[in-house]
């Protein structure tokens, strides 16, 4: 392994959650988890913390009630966290806390993206480990 | 992955660089860093509020494009930027976590949650970066699933602790010598020693040690024998310099 | 309020006009920031936050920071970051409202003092 890559491993965890910000620390925990299961060092699990957590509470926030569903890929010294909630109907969104969000989103991930399809909302982000001194193959 | 002609040709581009002679090679890996400026930019641009990023970040950003160039491996196959946006905004992240600081670290009991940071900071100095869980739990002789309940309980992961006492003569946790042994590492440094003329010796040495040497502020503070507040504030207005210089120059480039 | 199973805890004084926070602040609990706040806002005309002890902040614990100064200065009253843990300090950078918030850097000087 060597941190060039993105070289997908196949293996996917997978998490739904209710509704509700008191599990919001559960999606955390996981993603602290996966995260160590790639060699993340601790300040990289934090950001992946983050951004697990950034996402989350902005599909709460859209999803009005329904159920997240988290889907934690291993990838080449990485995680990539594909998480997803059904619309189906008008959600309150606080736009100065989205806002907020996003920018810390776009600090501790990587690469991210949004996408919002009739029904659907869902969020993509990868963070791969930050530091790669230490990683080269011998 | 599928990847661009224009990847394709950056890639043997990089390639193509162990046979050159060594000023042609400093010379394209300077291109290269130059036409991946924008790069470094975007990833400074996701710090801060909206506007401008700051030129101390600009000059962290071009400072990670620098190393993603000398370090990038084109015989994995995979696409430079890929590789690069990583590298350039960990150097970012590294900037600002460095940078910040808290007051009134707390004093807890004995728990695991609380031997953590001691050992994190032990590890991080020897490692020359933060721990993995795994590390630790081998320094704390403990399950790794301890280490990580450990450090959800609640405490930081990385404590700067006002009155510890200082540790004895801090050495760098990088290897540097190896590094430096690469001509083609040593020609790039040679650019940002150029910018670094530009500075006072306390600015320059501060810059080295940060940069080269990869110390925390908190390590140049004890060897240049002051806070690591003023590390901080010397070190913003150093990078900030080195960007007017590097801006200055590209205007009016040299003979 | 007494800290819950994630080690959330929130103590508001209005003895001496500060909220101190501990633990996680996320968006089930950074409405209980604002409320502490408020309480504090009901009988004096400083608040001071403690958020040393905090462990996990996200975008619901800015907003709420910022939700309370706006309400401080919608009573003429001081809001005061009194202090930080590395983890919110930060955050306050990354987000660029360290000198909103704090009134500067999130560099702060040390016990001793520091030449500006």
């Amino acid at each position: 392994m060597n941190g060039n890559g993105v070289k997908i491993t196949a293996e996917v965890i997978s998490l739904r959650i209710p509704a509700d910000p008191r599990f919001l620390r559960v999606a955390r925990m996981a993603a602290s988890s996966v995260g160590s299961l790639v060699g993340l060092a601790l300040d990289d699990l934090e950001d992946l913390k983050i951004g697990v957590g950034e996402v989350v509470t902005s599909l709460l926030e859209l999803g009005n009630g329904n159920e997240l569903t988290l889907e934690f890929q291993l990838v080449d010294l990485g995680v990539e966290l594909f998480a997803y909630v059904e619309l189906d109907g008008p959600s309150e969104i606080d736009e100065e806390r989205a806002a907020l969000g996003l920018q810390i989103l776009d600090v501790v991930a990587d690469e991210h993206q949004f996408s919002l399809d009739t029904g659907r909302a869902a969020i993509w982000f990868r963070r791969s480990v930050d530091t790669l001194a230490d990683v080269d193959e011998s | 992955m599928s990847m661009s002609p224009e990847d394709q040709a950056l890639l043997e581009r990089f390639q193509s660089l162990r046979s050159l002679a060594a000023d042609e090679r400093r010379a394209e890996s300077e291109a290269i860093v130059n036409e991946h400026a924008w790069l470094a930019e975007r990833c400074a641009r996701r710090f801060g509020r909206r506007g401008e990023p700051t030129d101390d970040l600009l000059q962290v950003g071009s400072i990670g494009l620098i190393k993603a160039v000398e370090r990038f491996d084109a015989s994995h196959g995979v696409p430079f930027a890929a590789f690069a946006t990583p590298t350039i905004l960990g150097e970012l992240r590294r900037y600002f976590r460095d940078s910040t600081w808290s007051l009134k670290v707390p004093r807890r009991a004995k728990d695991l949650h609380v031997r953590i940071p001691a050992a994190t900071e032990r590890l991080s100095q020897s490692l020359g970066r933060s721990p993995t869980p795994d590390e630790l739990a081998a320094e704390l002789d403990e399950t790794v699933e301890h280490v990580l309940e450990g450090l959800e309980a609640g405490s930081s992961y990385r404590t700067i602790s006002l009155d510890r006492p200082a540790p004895g003569a801090s050495g760098p946790g990088m290897d540097v010598a190896a590094e430096d042994d690469d001509l083609l590492r040593n020609q790039q440094r040679l650019e940002l020693a150029r910018l670094l003329e530009r500075l006072g010796e306390r600015e320059r040495r501060i810059v080295y040690l940060r940069f080269f040497e990869d110390l925390t502020q908190s390590e140049i503070a004890e060897l240049v024998g002051t806070s690591q507040v003023h590390v901080s504030r010397l070190l913003r207005g150093a990078l900030r310099q080195m960007s007017r210089a590097a801006a200055d120059d590209s205007l009016n480039p040299a003979g | 309020m007494p800290p819950d199973a994630s080690g959330f805890e929130i103590i508001a004084s209005t003895d001496d006009g500060m909220v101190r926070v501990a633990g996680e602040v996320d968006a089930a609990t950074a409405d209980q920031i604002a409320d502490a706040v408020a309480e504090v806002l009901d009988t004096r005309l400083e608040v001071v936050l403690d958020l040393s002890q905090v462990t996990y902040m996200d975008s619901s614990g800015l907003r709420a920071l910022i939700l309370c100064r706006q309400a401080a200065e919608g009573r003429s009253a001081r809001f005061e970051i009194g202090s930080t843990s590395p983890e919110v300090a930060r955050l306050l950078e990354i987000t660029g409202l360290a000198e909103t918030l704090l009134g500067g850097p999130s560099v702060r000087p040390d016990a001793l003092g520091e030449p500006g």
